[in-house]
């Protein structure tokens, strides 16, 4: 059932150091490369709204970490995380924020609708629930191919409320798919919480459960606890073909489509945000990886500032571009 | 070699051709296995291909197509048949929040080769809900194609046609027409989309028509024959992209345009194509176009209530007649 432990995986065993090290790296990137994105936007040169993933980097990490090049990724508004944990070229993502030819997605797409082959994410749909079909739909290629890849589709809590959630779950289990199931449950849906929309004790991986999806619910700020279920569940998913769901709780710190916090708000408290705040994903790594000796605090520094010369040398290039190179390259209309 | 077969044969040998040679061909849809085969056009294609292959789905119509679509994003060519179009309108999320702009939301960096096939059930006692077609909805959308093919010929080759584009297509297809016998070519073919098709000459007006009206509009081409009026008949045949050539030439020659429709009076392709006639041959028509559509009104299922409400070849052929006695002068082209 949802709540049950795995034993530690191999890889935390055997080569923990390195394994901790390239998840903090992942995080940092995402986190950095966004505070950046936050700090630019009154520039005006990013022209799309940006939905910001800053402190639930732990679910892209800990998810990407076991997934293979070949194995695909569906995203949703909220992307740059899953962009960044599967190795998306950060240059592309920030051009595709201003609207440039060399974005991701051709300019044409903005933060919302980023495409990267390369790295699995075959398009991103903003429209919340559907890329569950989507990527469920990849899962079916898959199995139809008789190839053993995986289809990973990150959703939030908010799409759960979807009938795409109920059809899509259904029929993955129906049919035996390979979908992995990513909920990152951050109670909030824009700016409503999960107490407005659901009834208490609506128990998201019971649902799964009851769809014939197994399902675990996992400390999303806790990137060993989501990378250790990733794991077991993903070697299960390509040995078995069989869907998954997991429950990663987490918690995002800015606004729903906003470069910025937004305290103050009717929604959710000041309060609050400071206690999560307190639960922040990669300093609870950090922390670890300091009291146990695996990273020093001067290395720790020397990473976060490795990352910051390169992501201010990306915004650099992108801001040195004057006028938006934008092209609408659409074929004509078809009269 | 060239044979007479009905409609439902020739989607049948169209879908069955397509199979044979393109593995990446599926069919999908609630009852595409069911043993009398979509009233023939999907008969023994579970029994010759197996249920890979031909997928009977969940009663989810919305993110099946979601998964559809999904599957096309990893090399498939899914046919995706609704039995009653009706049910269409459970996927418009799928169909076009996503479907019709993949393309643009990847950049026009990736393909979407889905087909829709949709069935008009206009018949006896279908009533309100199972006798609509309300293609015009599709057809508002960029980047998804519209056909309505009316002869077997047609049925074969745009099918075909759709199936192997790389684009969305939606094939509209009526019932009443499924018995109906034409020629078809045995062999392979497709037919371009965008193409109407003159099925009489005729000097003194131009019967523009789609889908099952067109016998209607044969017949009355063959009364008003019989007043004196020579009628070139046209099946518009493809929706979207529309062929303004034909039509502007046909005009040109005649001076006179009736398009009739099988929808609702608003918002549909007589509408649209005599507004562009009047736009490009303002100076040119003789009177302003007539437009032949449905009430703005729901049929009832007694034959008193469809007889009142579908226009017949007897009441087509007055209205048209009377329509071309107004005297009318050529308007003068604004100095």
């Amino acid at each position: 059932m949802s709540q049950k432990k795995f034993k530690k995986g191999i890889t935390l065993m055997v080569n923990k150091s390195t394994f901790l090290r390239e998840r903090l790296k992942t995080m940092l990137r995402i986190r950095i490369f966004e505070e950046k994105t936050s700090l630019e936007y009154p520039s005006g040169y990013l022209k799309c709204p940006v939905h910001l993933y800053i402190g639930q980097e732990a679910v892209a990490a800990g998810i990407c970490t076991y997934l293979e090049t070949a194995d695909y990724v569906t995203t949703n508004h909220r992307s740059h995380g899953h962009y960044i944990a599967r190795g998306g070229d950060m240059l592309k993502l920030a051009a595709e924020m201003a609207g440039m030819e060399s974005g991701c997605t051709g300019g044409i797409g903005g933060s919302q609708h980023i495409y990267a082959p390369e790295s699995g994410i075959m398009g991103t749909s903003a429209i919340v629930g559907s890329g569950i079909s989507i990527g469920t739909g990849i899962g079916l290629g898959i199995k139809m191919k008789k190839q053993n890849h995986v289809s990973a589709i990150f959703l939030g809590d908010g799409a759960t409320e979807e009938g795409y959630f109920y059809e899509s779950l259904n029929f993955a289990s129906l049919k035996k798919l390979p979908v992995l199931y990513v909920c990152e449950n951050n109670s909030l849906a824009t700016q409503s919480r999960i107490e407005s929309r659901r009834a208490s004790g609506v128990d998201i991986c019971k649902i799964a459960e009851s769809l014939g999806v197994q399902s675990i619910r996992v400390d999303g700020n806790n990137v060993m606890d989501v990378a250790e279920a990733a794991e077991t569940i993903i070697q299960k998913i390509r040995n078995e073909s069989c869907p998954y769901l997991i429950e990663a709780v987490t918690y995002r710190w800015m606004g729903h489509v906003s470069p910025y916090e937004d305290y103050g708000v009717r929604y959710r408290t000041q309060h609050e945000i400071e206690e999560w705040k307190k639960k922040c994903p990669i300093k609870k790594l950090a922390d670890y990886m300091t009291q146990s000796s695996i990273i020093s605090n001067e290395e720790y520094d020397f990473i976060c500032k490795l990352i910051k010369d390169e992501v201010d040398e990306i915004f650099e290039k992108i801001k040195k571009v004057e006028k938006s190179s934008a092209k609408v390259s659409a074929p004509s209309t078809p009269y | 070699m060239t044979r007479e077969i009905t409609y439902s044969e020739a989607i049948l040998e169209a879908t069955t051709q397509l199979m044979e040679g393109h593995p990446e061909v599926y069919l999908i849809g609630e009852g595409v296995d069911d043993f009398n085969g979509l009233w023939g056009s999907t008969k023994g294609l579970y029994e010759k291909f197996g249920d890979q292959r031909v997928l009977d789905i969940p009663i989810s119509e919305n993110a099946l197509t979601g998964i559809a679509a999904g599957s096309a994003l990893v090399g498939f060519r899914p046919i995706f048949t609704h039995q009653r179009i009706d049910f269409m309108l459970m996927c418009m999320d799928a169909l076009f929040n996503n479907i019709a702009k993949w393309q643009a939301m990847t950049g026009y960096k990736q393909n979407m080769p889905f087909t829709a096939r949709g069935i008009v059930g206009r018949g006896w006692g279908q009533s309100v809900q199972h006798a609509q077609s309300f293609y015009p909805v599709f057809a508002h959308f960029p980047g998804v194609k519209v056909v309505a093919p009316y002869s077997p010929y047609e049925a074969k080759g745009l099918l075909t046609a759709a199936v192997l584009a790389e684009e969305p297509v939606i094939v509209i297809e009526a019932r009443s027409l499924y018995s109906k016998k034409g020629c078809v070519p045995e062999d392979f073919y497709t037919l371009d989309f965008g193409k109407g098709e003159i099925l009489r000459d005729g000097s003194d007006v131009t019967i523009a028509g789609l889908s099952y009206i067109l016998e209607d509009l044969l017949s009355a081409s063959d009364l008003l024959k019989d007043k004196g009026i020579s009628a070139e008949v046209i099946n518009l045949r493809s929706i979207k992209p529309f062929d303004m050539d034909i039509l502007i030439e046909s005009v040109s020659k005649t001076g006179n345009l009736v398009i009739a429709d099988i929808t609702w009076d608003c918002f549909n392709l007589a509408s649209e194509l005599s507004c562009r006639v009047n736009e490009q041959l303002f100076t040119e028509i003789k009177r302003p176009p007539l437009r032949l559509t449905l009430p703005e009104m729901y049929v009832g299922a007694s034959r008193e209530s469809e007889e009142n409400y579908y226009m017949s070849a007897e009441s087509i052929a007055k209205k048209i007649f009377c329509w071309l006695d107004q005297p009318m002068q050529k308007r003068q082209a604004l100095q």
